[in-house]
């Protein structure tokens, strides 16, 4: 009963505003946007993922938590095929986005990347202006259009909450950004290319707090439009921000749920004892 | 106890100490290197820069005519302070017998043979320079045997002009071609030579030095062939750099002797269709700029590879994986984020290997460079002739050339002394040109340098 009392103040916190009223209303579990089916992955012989039978439901919020090493971060970098530039990878299964096997051979890796974006725990502005640094993925993908560029840039800065921080210097330096905005520039940047999944990893773990309420804030926003999964080990975070939270360990899926149900009555001895900090 | 602590402290006071020593002695060693820098530039100036062409130096002065040196008809005269130009003795009515130069002095005699028909001249002579306008210089009085000054030396020949603040270093040296008078000397073909030299280096070694580091670095897998390139890379780097002039000589200058019974012309008739003159190529290139240029890129690739495959490790993977998971394929992801982040490093090796390629004398004289050009290459001799001949341009780098260090080099080995200001001068040129090079290039690199900031 402690147990249940000690999260229900994450899943509520006594004053946190708006972010922390989670919708009563939790994704029915229609067809999901993304299932892997008795997926494993190897890094060369070392096997880091075994069997892995999830489903992320469209438009919420999917939360990755479990200690480190535990494979959470492999399995997310593996919806957007962000291993394959890691030398020996190799997976088997099915990683079904919309029902079609991204790993199928025919799947062009590139255009999968713009469907499912993905933000990184140190945020990595490019060298660049802000405006080219939200241009790129547009630009790479063919568009030229110098007014158009213009409405995607400033449409993803409104949406990544970061316009009227900085519509005054586009053509600065995105390295002069501090690391909340460079880390909300790494947001916006991702959806200008209107992806249809967001993956962070950790999105938060190198900012302030403040920085970090801004972001969740943002993730609030975001995911009425986009599927987004996030890792993160902050479980006061992955209870405030998301609907479903999975819980991984030693490469394992041990146990996934509404993220009420999983933080206050876990089906999984493992589970309670790493939310509730005997473990991890 | 306390005596550990006496120990301890001692040995405390002890580091401290060393570590002062050699804060000292890396501090003498910067002022060292600083001073080294000031003697050699002070040097080189201070000659540069000396008394030279009509400061109010009388130009010569015959001081001793005598019978006792007359050896089978050779009169000797011992002359001083020949700085230039050209000299004659005549006879009185000005019937010229025998000119001399200031490169006829040696040990400050000049000898004055009159085919040994008489034991000495029998008239006055008059010692002049050649030049039209002058003043005679010296008279000597025939004295039956011999002959005795008149007038030695004739002051105030050339009225005392105020010293020029550049002495050697003035414009005629800047856009005259070489000459063997070191009043005539010029840079102008060296100049232009070396400026043809390092743009042609520069235009095949960027590339393809850049590309074969991004190849290495972000392409090849690290097989045992890999690995072996590597390895030869980096050894090449270290090669001398006379080794590369033989290797220019052989391959580009003289092509392996392959055209050794019958020279061959190429004709590229193509260019036509350009509307260019065609251009004909007499193979084996023999000493041209493209052969000199070629060579100047092999000595400077492995050396530009090396610093820009550093400078690609260095960009940090998080970047290339931004790039990567907003849909950029690898080459996008290369071309537009990991080159710009990583010109400021590659630009650094382009600048040091062009700025080696520019001084380097030894292959440009193996390949058979001659000094002793006054023209600049493709005889171009100005923007209007450039602009009236535009075929020059492309007729240039087939054209036979001279470079800065060679010019210092040859002049450094005259005999004559004049020659040490002329290529101290030449010297100066040369750390202009490749000063003003480096600013340029520093200047573009810290443009590009600011955005990176990591």
């Amino acid at each position: 009963m402690a147990l249940v009392k000690r999260f229900t103040q994450f899943v509520d916190p006594p004053n946190e505003g708006n972010i922390t009223q989670v919708p009563e209303s939790v994704p029915t579990l229609g067809t999901p946007k993304i299932e892997t089916r008795g997926m494993s992955f190897f890094y060369g012989t070392k096997q880091a993922l075994y069997d892995i039978n999830l489903q992320i439901q469209s438009r919420a919020v999917t939360a990755l938590i479990g200690p480190s090493g535990c494979g959470k971060s492999t399995y997310l970098r593996s919806l957007n095929r962000m291993n394959d530039i890691i030398e020996g990878t190799r997976v088997t299964g099915e990683v079904l986005l919309d029902g079609a096997d991204i790993y199928n051979r025919d799947v062009d890796v590139v255009s999968l990347r713009k469907r499912v974006g993905m933000v990184f725990q140190k945020s990595t502005p490019f060298p660049k202006s802000i405006f080219d640094n939200i241009a790129f993925g547009p630009r790479i993908a063919g568009q030229t259009n110098k007014s158009e560029l213009q409405v995607i840039v400033e449409r993803s800065l409104k949406q990544a909450a970061l316009w009227n921080e900085v519509k005054d210097r586009l053509k600065e330096s995105a390295m002069a950004l501090s690391g909340g905005q460079q880390q909300r520039l790494c947001i916006a940047r991702a959806l200008a290319t209107n992806p249809e999944v967001l993956l962070m990893d950790e999105p938060a773990s190198a900012l302030d707090p403040a920085s970090t309420a801004r972001i969740e804030d943002l993730i609030f926003e975001l995911k009425q439009n986009y599927t987004i999964v996030i890792v993160t080990h902050n479980m006061q975070q992955a209870a405030r921000i998301s609907e479903m939270t999975a819980f991984f360990c030693v490469g394992r899926l041990v146990e996934i749920g509404q993220t009420k149900q999983l933080f206050t009555n876990p089906t999984q001895k493992e589970t309670e004892d790493y939310i509730t900090g005997r473990f991890g | 106890m306390k005596q550990r602590d006496d120990i301890y402290e001692r040995r405390l006071i002890w580091r401290h100490r060393v570590g002062l020593c050699f804060e000292w002695l890396c501090r003498l060693a910067t002022m060292g290197a600083l001073a080294m820098l000031v003697l050699l530039m002070g040097s080189i100036f201070s000659s540069a820069l000396s008394p030279g062409r009509g400061s109010g130096l009388a130009p010569v002065s015959l001081t001793e005519i005598s019978k006792t040196h007359e050896v089978n008809g050779n009169l000797t005269y011992a002359v001083s302070k020949v700085v230039g130009g050209d000299f004659c003795f005549k006879s009185d009515p000005e019937e010229k017998i025998k000119s001399f130069s200031s490169a006829d002095v040696r040990d400050g005699k000049v000898v004055f043979n009159h085919n040994g028909k008489r034991a000495s001249p029998l008239f006055d002579l008059t010692v002049r320079e050649i030049s039209p306008g002058k003043e005679p210089i010296g008279k000597f009085k025939d004295v039956g045997p011999g002959h005795i000054p008149l007038e030695c030396p004739v002051p105030d020949v050339h009225p005392p002009q105020p010293a020029k603040p550049w002495g050697w270093l003035t414009w005629n040296f800047l856009t005259h071609g070489n000459s063997d008078d070191p009043l005539q000397a010029g840079i102008m073909a060296g100049f232009w030579g070396s400026v043809w030299l390092v743009g042609l280096t520069g235009l095949m070694v960027v590339p393809t030095g850049v590309g074969a580091a991004v190849y290495l670095e972000e392409y090849a897998k690290p097989t045992s062939l890999t690995k072996f390139i590597q390895l030869n890379i980096a050894n090449l780097a270290g090669v001398p750099s006379i080794v590369y002039g033989i290797l220019g000589f052989t391959v580009f200058s003289r092509m392996f002797g392959a055209f050794d019974k019958q020279e061959t012309i190429v004709s590229l008739t193509f260019l036509q269709g350009f509307g260019f003159k065609p251009i004909d190529i007499a193979l084996p290139l023999g000493p041209v700029i493209l052969s000199g240029a070629c060579t100047l890129a092999l000595l400077s690739l492995p050396v530009v590879i090396i610093t820009s495959q550093e400078t690609l490790r260095s960009i940090p993977a998080s970047l290339r994986h931004a790039a990567y998971a907003l849909g950029a394929t690898k080459w996008q992801t290369i071309w537009h984020q990991v080159l710009p982040a990583s010109l400021p490093g590659i630009l650094t090796g382009v600048i040091l290997s062009l700025s080696r390629a520019i001084g380097e004398a030894a292959p440009i004289a193996v390949i058979g460079v001659a000094a002793h050009l006054s023209f600049a290459p493709g005889r171009i001799t100005g923007i209007s002739d450039l602009v009236q001949n535009p075929d020059k341009l492309l007729r240039a780098p087939f054209d036979r050339f001279t470079a800065l260090p060679t010019l210092v080099y040859s002049w450094v080995n005259e005999a004559s002394p004049n020659f040490e200001h002329v290529a101290a001068a030449g010297i100066i040129v040369l750390l202009a040109t490749l000063l003003t090079m480096n600013g340029t290039a520093i200047f573009i690199r810290q443009r590009f340098q600011k955005w990176n900031r990591w």
